[in-house]
């Protein structure tokens, strides 16, 4: 693989594979945590050494876990790291363990760590996973980040807990509740829909595995075909 | 191979898990530690709230001798922090209250309060701190800082910071009795009576009995206790005196066999003139007193937004016009505002009454409780403050059953 491939690994799982803007995947813990840019850009950064750590080691142990218990393999070794996160945040950054509450532990059943171990590190070799799991976390962190900024900004008028006085007036409230949350998060997939349509980006609307966005890395004889000459053509 | 296929798969995660366990419980050695003591320092931080001078704080351990709402206990070098969970308007008040080692109260701060109303939140400021209302008191001096429209939320942080003051007894190796005033009343009766574990209730006076403060009738009909000043009197079922060296008992034997002889009759046809809306029910005794079961429109009837319920109301009249006894039967008036009918101290404040003492306070309330309207007539009898629906249909209750009770003796010539 050359070094724009290794590149592209990592640009896939930001962009155009982002997990939580293409894939919808990790739906809970997004909508949940991006009340504040703190606790998103936290989520965001936990999420990412869970998958980084567990891509490596589920790559790693490719060959030696039998396909029948692989995903209750998978299921420790996530929950292995996201105990051993959780361990740490609490002793070393309590106050940013209190804030992603129980959405932290949640990371076990994270969609996109699973996701991501099943389709892609049981697939790959190690450096490749990593690679992935350096997109997917950075995809994930990214579509936070600008779900919380919206969210913060205009429903409570502050950005990582700093004031914008200007704005204190016209503020959203329920942007930071539930219902804003959707709200927003309808909105950017929308236009990242309108942003990846007019690159010719993924056919996300045609429900076939053609137009699944990871039929790329999926071994299904029924779509690899077409879909890798499809990544192709977008590459 | 079949064997292989089958032992790799348990072997392969047995593995995992294994080595799993073990980085986990590696970390968890390192972190461990860590943790504790950023809860330990957590935990002292909110008890140098209540004790500054604290130092050294452990947990003690707490037994029954404990009143039971003191839920923690910690002991220090300068005194002692205890945390206890009552109940104000709701439930889940917790407090912490610091004594120091003279027994002297330092400090309380709620850490824990579901009282939504913000007047109730409001009562907080005033009360706690190391400033607060019950700074430097004792058990001796100890008095609870009631606050007027808040008494719920005040009354569950006065008997917080009692139970504390109790507690920094027991755990100094002094006895406290920790039983509440109604557990001592039922004690006493069972006492006097002779009896064990049998609940009492208080008779609903419908005779006049000079020299008695109350009567409690057994649950299972052994027998009656009478209440003179501090003494508790039983009278057995059968008529014989059952506490030992009781002085007066032949005025409390006489009272006894009144109140035997104390059958109720119904009137059946109330004369025309008689508010039935309210007066639902009159009896008559042999001695010609008057009892009446009385529904009256509170808040919860007034108020669109209230919940359709009456309060219920017991009320007996004796024979020359004066108010013998009134009882809150039932009632669903608002939380923390009318609810205050129901209480002993409410209802008990119109014995003795004459038709003339009782004033319709506000005759046509507004739903929504208002200070102008009630602040003008506060000294009448039975205003509950911010409760003009509730203290206007008692008041209308009563006035109704007086005139109930003279068309009922002008029916009889005058006599009852």
């Amino acid at each position: 693989m050359t070094k724009e491939n290794k590149l592209m690994i990592i640009l896939r799982g930001i962009i155009m594979e982002n997990p939580v803007l293409i894939l919808v995947l990790g739906t809970c813990p997004t909508l949940a945590t991006t009340t504040s840019v703190i606790s998103a850009f936290s989520m965001g950064i936990a999420a990412t050494i869970v998958l980084i750590c567990s891509n490596v080691v589920i790559s790693a142990l490719r060959k030696i876990i039998p396909d029948s218990v692989r995903i209750p393999c998978y299921i420790v070794i996530i929950a292995a790291f996201v105990t051993a996160v959780q361990m740490l945040l609490q002793a070393f950054l309590p106050d940013i363990y209190k804030m992603l509450g129980v959405y932290l532990a949640l990371i076990v059943v994270n969609c996109i760590i699973l996701g991501r171990a099943e389709m892609y590190a049981n697939k790959n070799t190690v450096l490749d996973s990593a690679l992935d799991g350096v997109g997917m976390g950075l995809g994930f962190l990214l579509a936070l980040i600008i779900m919380a900024t919206l969210r913060e900004v205009i429903g409570n008028a502050t950005f990582a807990g700093i004031e914008i006085p200007f704005l204190a007036d016209y503020k959203i409230p329920v942007l930071t509740q539930a219902p804003g949350g959707f709200l927003v998060y309808g909105i950017v997939i929308a236009v990242m829909n309108k942003l990846t349509e007019k690159k010719g980006g993924v056919k996300r609307k045609s429900f076939s595995c053609e137009g699944c966005p990871s039929s790329a890395t999926c071994n299904k004889s029924t779509c690899s075909n077409t879909s890798n000459k499809e990544v192709e053509e977008n590459a | 191979m079949s064997m292989k296929k089958n032992i790799m798969p348990t072997v392969v995660l047995g593995s995992i898990c294994l080595v799993v366990a073990l980085l986990l419980s590696l970390i968890n050695s390192i972190t461990a530690p860590i943790i504790e003591e950023a809860q330990n320092a957590a935990a002292n931080e909110a008890l140098l709230v209540v004790l500054p001078e604290g130092k050294n704080f452990k947990e003690i351990t707490l037994d029954e001798k404990y009143p039971a709402v003191i839920t923690k206990g910690y002991s220090a070098d300068g005194g002692f922090v205890f945390q206890a969970t009552v109940t104000g308007k709701s439930s889940g008040l917790i407090i912490l209250i610091g004594i120091d080692a003279d027994g002297k109260i330092v400090g309380t701060k709620v850490i824990a309060e579901q009282e939504t109303d913000s007047y109730d939140v409001n009562v907080f400021p005033a009360v706690e701190g190391t400033n607060g209302a019950y700074k430097g008191m004792d058990m001796d001096s100890f008095t609870p800082f009631l606050v007027g429209g808040a008494t719920l939320t005040s009354k569950a942080y006065s008997e917080a910071v009692k139970a504390a003051l109790q507690a920094f007894t027991i755990a100094n190796g002094g006895t406290v009795d920790i039983r509440t005033p109604e557990q001592i009343l039922q004690d006493n009766c069972n006492a006097a009576l002779g009896t064990t574990g049998v609940t009492f209730t208080k008779w609903f006076a419908t005779e006049i009995l000079e020299g008695i403060d109350a009567v409690y009738v057994a649950a299972d009909n052994s027998g009656r206790v009478f209440v003179l000043g501090e003494a508790f009197v039983g009278v057995k079922a059968d008529g014989t005196v059952a506490t030992a060296g009781a002085a007066n008992t032949e005025a409390i034997l006489a009272a006894n066999t009144k109140i035997t002889n104390s059958t109720l009759t119904e009137i059946t046809e109330l004369p025309e003139g008689v508010d039935t809306k309210i007066v639902k029910k009159a009896y008559v005794t042999a001695n010609g007193n008057y009892v009446f079961d009385l529904e009256t429109e509170g808040y919860q009837l007034i108020s669109e937004w209230g919940n359709g319920t009456p309060i219920q109301i017991k009320l007996s009249i004796s024979a020359d016009g004066k108010i013998i006894d009134c009882l809150t039967v039932s009632h669903k008036e608002s939380k923390g505002y009318g609810e205050a009918c129901a209480t002993e101290d409410y209802y008990d404040q119109f014995r003795g009454a004459f038709n003339g003492d009782i004033v319709i306070s506000v005759p046509n309330p507004n739903p929504e409780p208002s200070a102008d309207d009630i602040g003008a007539d506060s000294t009448d009898k039975g205003v509950i403050a911010s409760a003009t629906c509730t203290t206007t249909a008692y008041q209308k209750a009563i006035k109704a059953a007086f005139a109930a009770f003279e068309l009922l003796t002008a029916e009889n010539g005058g006599e009852a």
